[in-house]
């Protein structure tokens, strides 16, 4: 299939969303006031193709940001009784960006492992991906090249190098072809078409700059000398423990449990929603004693989640590069800058 | 049987009676499982026989002390509701003046209809024990519909320990501080579901502070978006003016009047 | 492999005894399929509406409680557990579980057993004290070390006596932290209860359960008698929300304790951060 790249003019994107919608909930970058966001997309809506990634990740769509495990009634007995949500419609991605194909393949590394989860590996088998090539940073903060996840391609049953005019799709999997195939655009990539695209994309690097001096395999031994609290102090007091860096973070796995039911308590749901290890409570046990109760114990636990123990249990780097902590990060702490300096530590 | 609750007001726009009114559509299953017993804005009854008082508003005037004592004396569980009961809210905007430089100035110097002032507009927990804490100008009604189902069941309501970051960001709302709004939701108590910075308007940390504030933070997080540090301060005096409250952050944010 | 479900079952409580005003004894009917907890697991218990949270097993099903049970000692001391703690015999409860890590008990046979309970940590520990004397020729000597605050805090009482008259088969070993008069046991710190304590330290395995600063000193004491660090077991307490090593609330250095312990050994985690 490596050769299998096809050419789909622009004005064919409403027909491929309109296939994809008989078996998908077809989802896409819509730019929405000054912000780009994750929206349902329908034919004739405008896909931004070149927006600099989404607040959000696309992990929203594998792993809900709320989302019912069950609702529970009382019965006449005075038990409750249990109900499961119905499935729902897999998901279809249009532009996902190689940070976030990236992140895919951490989502699905973490919840194969020892976790004992299985809606979010389901969710990703059933849904269908169309990956994006990018030719500039997404944002300041983006060190994807540096991260490996520039190049990512994967996993996509479709691949799109936009070279202006004419979209070139590269086909993946088979059901990539199939859909390829209903949308009538199986005309292959002209050799000039090509030509451009090789050039495009050996040029590429030159506008994602290096950002760090090292192969992100290291960090894991990096961080090793990092463990002193001092480290992180100061970086760390600049931490508001907002969590949004976790809350944006396309590889953040965690949640939270709670109820909500109805005032007579009859009815009701159990939800689990998002939340991460820089959120207040989060390793707090009850009667109140936390485990790992200071910003720079925090600070540290995130990095070190990314770029060490992620590695090590899932043989994967939770970071992708994608920016999108720093950049939302009331204060601007830098997953970056913090790589940068532990890696330049001897 | 079911509690009897009563609601009451001190110095408040008594707009979080009215939120607690707003839900009529569950108003018939909230009757049937509590029984009021006094509620001015909704009803001519007045008992004084109940097991939960749900008190809004700041102590204002000197009368208030005793009646809140009197509350407490009866009720079982008092819980404040609102930004006023629960922090002195907005009425203790006025606490860093004198107030008798305030009548003065509001009133030109009339007496008549001027009622007698406390020197500081305070929460009530500065005189009684408050059980619990409903917090926000006004209270969401769905926290208070919340409220009520964990007192009712007997046991504690749930508070949120986290940021209104946590629950913006979640809405997908983008972040107001990146567009340099001056919002102060990254160290504002969440449970209010962000609705203010989801309809454009910055969090003005009516429901008080998360578990672990950072003003230094906030300061720099302001610098940072092109405001000033103490616009963060000016910000903070609209709810948490309150002598005590006051004392969490002004060390931390330089105030116009210290610099 | 199949979905794993959150959904609970809803299992009768059986009886209820207070051991004071705020720590109640439940014995509890087990869910009906798979449940064969091994000592140091824990239960998922919930009711609907108000939350859930773990909860460590004080007795496994036919050790010690009847088959088809197991028992729980439950703190009121939050939202759920102030609820918990009102209910009587024939309410419900709402189980799942058993989760964590499913320590087998062959590689301590044979072994003396040191056993050091602080506060509530006993409820734990009383389910590997009962495996040890249900299984008595298979261990050595059986050391219960129990520490509380005050002789009122003492939980587990009627079982403490029973086992203290069981002088052949497990020696008990009180201490509180403060008492009032008429308490004519032993006062102070519970490794003031390891003074003393003659151990074969390469044939001793330790099992520790209690607050999170009993165990640093603790294990500094049984470190400095000689026991190995691979013979050390320690009951890790964190707030599991799934149990199924995805929420991540009980992660130490990258592990999910929720599933990798809560029982773990010193050797395990001596070189992870913030584990107690």
């Amino acid at each position: 299939m490596d050769n299998e790249i096809y050419r789909l003019p622009r004005e064919r994107l409403d027909s491929l969303i309109e296939r994809l919608a008989r078996d998908y909930r077809v989802v896409g970058p819509v730019k929405q006031g000054a912000t780009w966001m994750w929206t349902d997309v329908r034919p004739g809506m405008p896909l931004a193709l070149d927006y600099p990634t989404t607040m959000l990740p696309p992990r929203q769509f594998f792993a809900p940001m709320r989302e019912t495990l069950f609702r529970y009634h009382r019965g006449d007995d005075g038990r409750f009784a249990f109900e499961e949500p119905a499935g729902e419609r897999p998901f279809a991605l249009l532009g996902v960006h190689g940070c976030d194909l990236t992140a895919l393949r951490v989502l699905r590394a973490f919840h194969e492992s020892s976790c004992r989860d299985r809606l979010v590996p389901g969710r990703l088998d059933r849904s269908f991906v169309m990956g994006l090539a990018c030719w500039t940073p997404c944002l300041p903060e983006s060190f994807c090249r540096d991260m490996g996840s520039l190049e990512s391609e994967s996993p996509a049953s479709l691949y799109v190098w936009d070279i202006g005019g004419v979209l070139l799709v590269k086909v993946q999997t088979a059901r990539g072809r199939e859909i390829m195939r209903d949308v009538g655009a199986l005309d292959a990539a002209t050799p000039d078409e090509l030509v451009a695209l090789r050039k495009r994309l050996r040029t590429r690097p030159e506008a994602f700059p290096a950002q760090l001096q090292f192969a992100p395999e290291k960090l894991a031994t990096s961080l090793k000398a990092a463990e002193s609290d001092i480290l992180w102090e100061a970086t760390a007091d600049r931490c508001l423990s907002c969590g949004r860096c976790n809350l944006v973070c396309p590889t953040c796995t965690c949640f939270d449990v709670g109820d909500q039911a109805s005032l007579s308590g009859g009815d009701g749901t159990r939800t689990r929603s998002w939340t991460g290890c820089q959120v207040p409570g989060f390793s707090r046990v009850a009667g109140g004693h936390d485990f790992r109760p200071g910003r720079a114990q925090q600070l540290r636990y995130r990095i070190f989640r990314k770029g060490k123990y992620m590695p090590e249990r899932y043989g994967m780097v939770g970071c992708t590069g994608c920016g999108r902590c720093a950049t939302h990060c009331p204060t601007h702490i830098s997953i970056r800058e913090i790589f940068l300096q532990v890696g330049r530590a001897p | 049987m079911r509690p009897r609750v009563a609601f009451f007001s001190f110095g408040s726009c008594e707009g979080c009676q009215l939120q607690v009114l707003s839900v009529e559509d569950v108003l018939p299953e909230l009757l049937s499982v509590v029984e009021v017993v006094n509620f001015r804005e909704a009803m001519d009854d007045r008992g004084d026989d109940y097991d939960i008082a749900f008190v809004e508003g700041s102590l204002v005037k000197p009368d208030d002390v005793a009646e809140l004592q009197q509350i407490r004396a009866r009720a079982k569980i008092l819980v404040a509701i609102g930004a006023c009961a629960c922090l002195g809210g907005v009425n203790a905007m006025r606490n860093r003046r004198p107030v008798t430089e305030l009548a003065r100035e509001v009133y030109d110097g009339r007496q008549d209809g001027v009622f007698a002032a406390l020197p500081d507009a305070s929460p009530l927990s500065s005189v009684v024990q408050v059980n619990y804490e409903i917090r926000g100008c006004p209270i969401d009604r769905i926290e208070f519909l919340e409220a009520v189902r964990s007192l009712i069941a007997g046991t504690v309501p749930y508070v949120p320990p986290f940021a209104v970051c946590v629950e913006c960001t979640l809405r997908g709302t983008p972040c107001l501080l990146e567009r340099g709004i001056p919002c102060l939701g990254s160290v504002a108590r969440a449970g209010c579901n962000a609705v203010c910075p989801a309809y454009g308007a910055p969090c003005e940390a009516c429901r008080g502070f998360h578990e672990v504030p950072n003003f230094e933070a906030l300061g720099e997080a302001f610098f940072r978006h092109g405001m000033t540090r103490t616009l963060a301060a000016e910000k903070l005096q609209l709810f948490n003016n309150y002598r005590e409250v006051r004392e969490a952050w002004e060390q931390a944010v330089p105030s116009s009047s210290a610099t | 492999m199949p979905q794993v479900s959150m959904i609970p079952e809803a299992c009768r409580i059986l009886a209820v005894t207070p051991h004071n005003s705020r720590d109640i004894h439940f014995v509890v009917e087990a869910p009906k399929q798979g449940f064969t907890p091994e000592p140091g697991q824990f239960v998922m218990v919930s009711l609907p509406g108000i939350g859930e949270a773990p909860f460590s097993l004080a007795a496994l099903p036919g050790e010690g409680t009847a088959e088809g049970t197991f028992e729980m000692l439950i703190r009121r001391i939050g939202r759920l557990t102030n609820l918990i703690t009102q209910l009587k015999a024939g309410d419900v409860l709402y189980v799942r579980g058993p989760y964590g890590r499913r320590v087998e008990w062959d590689q301590f046979e044979e072994s003396n057993l040191i056993l050091l309970a602080g506060g509530l940590g006993l409820a734990p520990l009383r389910s590997f004290v009962r495996r040890a004397l249900g299984r008595r020729d298979r261990f050595g000597r059986i050391d219960l070390l129990v520490g509380a605050r005050s002789p009122d805090e003492l939980l587990f009482r009627t079982d403490l006596l029973v086992w203290a008259s069981r002088q052949d088969d497990v020696h008990v070993h009180l201490t509180v932290d403060a008492a009032r008069e008429g308490w004519d046991g032993r006062i102070g710190v519970i490794t003031s209860l390891l003074d003393g304590l003659a151990v074969d330290t390469a044939g001793t395995t330790a099992f520790l359960c209690g607050p999170p600063v009993m165990y640093r000193h603790c294990l500094r004491r049984l470190l400095a008698m000689g026991l190995y660090e691979h013979n050390l077991w320690l009951t890790l307490e964190r707030r599991m929300k799934c149990g199924l090593g995805l929420c991540g609330n009980c992660q130490v250095d990258g592990h999910y304790l929720c599933s990798e312990g809560p029982l773990v050994s010193y050797r395990e985690v001596r070189h992870l951060r913030d584990v107690v």
